[in-house]
């Protein structure tokens, strides 16, 4: 890990418990929104590498990412990605009662993609401080389209001053039995980690 | 046969022709590109961050622009490449979300210091740098034939071009 500890498989099954708390909550607000039915597993959580975190989805792939900074009593980043053909789909659900087509790259559009990730962030947050009793606040989201790493690499950037490895909690995403290729990634920067495993009783 | 050698984010590779170089989506990363037209032995990292020397965590040295070139040259000469033949080629650098730098001075124009600490890192070391597609904001692969020493340039919203 970061600070040189090495984590236990109860630590990881921990932080699988934490996002899938977290990702429930949000999958409640984002179905409140849609009116659909709205699915959000954790599937996995690892530690690895922070140059593998483009190939979990291929760094050429087109895709459009939220980004949100983690700020309170720890730091870190929050992301919600979805590929275009996702993206296309989760708009069409959204503007369903409207007659006129949404196109991706309109500002409607991609105003409404930043609140849904906005949304799914803030709400994974909110669970993270009502469990741990820590203060966690998202800041302003931004949203950039492009190749998968290109985005990453300029969120990772930041963590690679301080980091060699970061917690990859995956979360897969779906609306109304509809399987959405998304996810939702929490990157606690080093030393937000010991601060959450304390707060669960799980380091002294 | 033609190999096509992968490099990933904060890693560095050295090879001879006919083999290929390549990384996949550049954003405020940079490719970093060394070619001994000659030897046909060529060299490409794909840096994070301007300078080891600012930061704590420095186990990666293909992570940062200075240390990169360095690691690079070295690995070059073993494959028979000779220092004063090396021309230097450098594609990314941009910046990818215009809203980051109010909330994250930190990230603010990583991309330029990083084009600026890759360029001068190439000056210190006697290389030329013959060509550059760098900055705006939107993300590239490259692709580096050491045959020919041409670099391919992908963009999803400019398409393909050749330095």
């Amino acid at each position: 890990m970061a600070d040189g500890r090495k984590l236990t498989q109860i630590h990881l099954d921990a932080l699988k418990e934490l996002g899938n708390i977290g990702a429930g909550n949000a999958a409640t607000a984002l179905s409140q929104i849609v009116e659909q039915t709205v699915d959000i597993s954790v599937p996995e959580v690892s530690i690895i590498p922070l140059q593998q975190i483009p190939e979990v989805v291929g760094p050429e792939r087109y895709v459009f990412i939220v980004y949100s900074g983690v700020l309170g009593d720890i730091s870190g980043t929050m992301l919600f990605l979805i590929t275009e053909e996702s993206a296309s789909e989760l708009i069409s659900v959204l503007n369903r009662e409207s007659n006129q087509e949404m196109d991706l790259s309109s500002d409607v559009a991609r105003s409404a993609l930043t609140e849904v990730g906005n949304i799914l962030c803030g709400s994974y947050l909110n669970a993270l401080t009502q469990m741990l009793g820590i203060l966690l606040v998202p800041s302003v989201p931004d949203l950039a389209n492009d190749m998968a790493g290109a985005i990453l690499d300029f969120i990772l950037i930041e963590i690679g001053e301080v980091a060699d490895d970061v917690v990859f909690i995956k979360t897969e995403l779906s609306v109304a039995g509809t399987k959405l290729d998304g996810h939702m990634f929490f990157l606690p920067n080093p030393g937000a980690l010991d601060t959450i495993l304390k707060s669960m009783g799980l380091l002294a | 046969m033609k190999e096509v050698i992968k490099i990933g984010m904060a890693d560095l590779k050295a090879s001879v022709s006919p083999n290929v170089l390549t990384t996949l989506g550049l954003g405020s990363c940079l490719g970093i590109i060394l070619y001994d037209p000659v030897k046909k032995v060529g060299g490409m990292a794909h840096i994070m961050l301007p300078d080891i020397n600012s930061v704590r965590v420095r186990r990666n040295k293909a992570k940062f622009a200075n240390s990169a070139i360095k690691e690079m040259i070295a690995k070059m000469r073993k494959l028979g490449a000779r220092k004063s033949n090396l021309e230097g080629k450098i594609v990314g650098g941009a910046h990818m979300f215009t809203g980051v730098k109010i909330s994250n001075p930190s990230a603010f124009n990583v991309g330029e210091r990083n084009i600026l600490n890759a360029r001068q890192a190439l000056t210190d070391e006697k290389i030329k740098v013959v060509s550059e597609d760098v900055g705006g904001d939107y993300g590239r692969s490259i692709e580096f034939d050491l045959e020919t020493g041409k670099v391919k340039i992908r963009t999803i919203a400019w398409g393909i071009k050749e330095i």
